[in-house]
């Protein structure tokens, strides 16, 4: 599914922010990528997510490789990848509006978009918030919205940037319990955290990103 | 509803009364564009002829007809002259009768007064090859006498209010976006292809310049319309007006040109979400 070998990547004023990074990951499977903050976990995901450009190395994701597509297979490739940034800030819209925006930009009918959109509301249990302005949900159902979105639309790959970042420790095992659940349905998931790791996902293959290096 | 409408109609949705304001700003400075753009063709009195014929009687005016034109031709015009309510008389004078080559039609109008306004006005019939009276001729085809501190006066103004509504437009588009910035983003990071992100950004611009557009031609309806139902004082300085065909052109000239102003300015406005801020991942 993803193959990174002898990947290196500088900030523009040089600084390394990855250096010589191996990475292998199985269709299926839930990789959490741990570090601490300006770690290069960020940029790692924006590599795998096809956001941020590469400079040295290789990157084979779903056996292409980034580097070498055109900027049309990127976006090929970027519709098979759910993303979830870092501090997710939801649109002026509605709930139901904040997924079925992503469904309709992506060529779908309103009314199959809306269809997508309310299943994948249903996963995150946002059901109930349906017509509430995005932009006055809690933090944890920001998140809720947030893996919706990036799910809505059932890409193959999920990147999550910090999906436990400012939320409780209560709210924290709520996502847990949520990302188990989405990776029962099959996606494979590399999720960025600066931890401490909540209880729920530890079971995971854990990475951990020191210093723009991969140990596991 | 297509991918483009629903885009399009998302990104209208964000435009708040600030960003109208300037926007109405950029309709308003394109359509000052268009008109100084029409202004160079429309603008100015009938050339004077070089050599006025003498042997025009004073008070009337000598219409001389197309060479090639058919007798029923002749006839339909001889009647369109003779219905205008600004014409007296009118009568066909012989080549031999006027010592030319040709035939040609000697029209008094109905006061002195209307008879600069009628010489236009008769330039203007379909046919007419030339006309001319004891005070001065106008062709139909020969441009219109404009002084040259007048045409430089309308190019400068045409490039200041063009330079001003790039300024202008390039600062709505800018507010617009800013308000869009997280659909864009959204767009981008999800996978959507700039042929779908940037089309409606592009079509918002070219939506202002229509609009300038149809100002434009309203405006030029209107003034034709005046100009040849009224001739007054507005003819001495913009006899183009009313030549159907000049008229026709410009208006539609003008509209095509205000489409492509409109055009130019929202790919501006489209180059700005290249920046790191639209980026889906910054």
């Amino acid at each position: 599914m993803i193959q990174l070998s002898e990947l290196h990547f500088s900030s523009d004023d040089g600084i390394k922010v990855l250096e010589d990074v191996h990475l292998h990951v199985d269709r299926g499977e839930m990789v959490l990528v741990v570090g601490p903050a300006a770690s290069g976990k960020s940029i790692l995901l924006g590599l795998l997510g096809t956001q941020v450009p590469p400079q040295l190395g290789q990157i084979l994701v779903h056996g292409r490789n980034v580097a070498r597509l055109s900027r049309a297979k990127l976006s090929d490739l970027r519709r098979q990848i759910g993303f979830l940034p870092q501090n997710f800030v939801p649109l002026p819209k509605t709930v139901l509006e904040n997924v079925a925006f992503k469904l309709r930009a992506l060529g779908d009918f309103r009314e199959q978009a809306e269809e997508k959109a309310l299943a994948a509301l249903e996963l995150v249990d946002l059901t109930s918030r349906l017509t509430v302005p995005a932009t006055e949900l809690e933090p944890l159902d920001r998140v809720r919205l947030g893996l919706a979105v990036a799910i809505c639309n059932e890409p193959l790959l999920l990147l999550l940037d910090e999906p436990f970042d400012a939320l409780a420790t209560g709210d924290q095992q709520a996502v847990c319990r949520l990302l188990e659940q989405i990776h029962l349905l099959g996606h494979t998931m590399v999720v960025a955290t600066r931890g401490p790791l909540p209880g729920e996902v530890r079971e995971s293959r854990i990475v951990r990103l020191s210093d723009g290096k991969v140990m596991e | 509803m297509s991918t483009f409408l629903y885009v399009f109609g998302d990104l209208v949705g964000t435009v708040n009364r600030r960003s109208a304001g300037l926007l109405l700003g950029v309709i308003g400075l394109l359509f000052a564009s268009l008109a100084l753009f029409g202004s160079l063709f429309l603008l100015g009195a009938p050339p004077a002829a070089p050599s006025p014929t003498p042997t025009v009687p004073s008070g009337e005016i000598l219409v001389e007809p197309s060479p090639s034109l058919s007798s029923s031709a002749l006839d339909a015009m001889y009647l369109e002259i003779r219905d205008r309510s600004d014409v007296a008389t009118i009568t066909y004078r012989l080549p031999e009768e006027l010592g030319s080559e040709q035939g040609a039609f000697l029209v008094r109008p109905a006061t002195p007064g209307a008879a600069r306004a009628l010489v236009v006005a008769l330039s203007a019939i379909p046919g007419v090859a030339r006309v001319e009276s004891p005070t001065g001729s106008a062709s139909r085809s020969g441009p219109l006498s404009l002084s040259g501190g007048v045409k430089i006066g309308l190019l400068v103004g045409l490039v200041v209010c063009l330079v001003a509504s790039l300024i202008i437009g390039r600062l709505a588009f800018r507010r617009i976006l800013a308000a869009f910035a997280g659909e864009i983003r959204v767009m981008r990071l999800s996978g959507t292809e700039e042929r779908t992100i940037l089309p409606p950004i592009i079509a918002l611009g070219v939506l202002c310049g229509i609009l300038a557009g149809i100002l434009l031609v309203v405006a030029i309806t209107v003034l034709h319309y005046v100009a040849t139902t009224q001739p007054g004082a507005l003819l001495h300085a913009a006899s183009g007006l009313v030549a159907t065909g000049r008229v026709l052109g410009v208006s539609i000239g003008g509209f095509f040109l205000g489409v492509l102003l409109g055009g130019l300015i929202g790919a501006l406005g489209a180059s700005l979400t290249q920046s790191r801020d639209y980026q889906g991942y910054a």
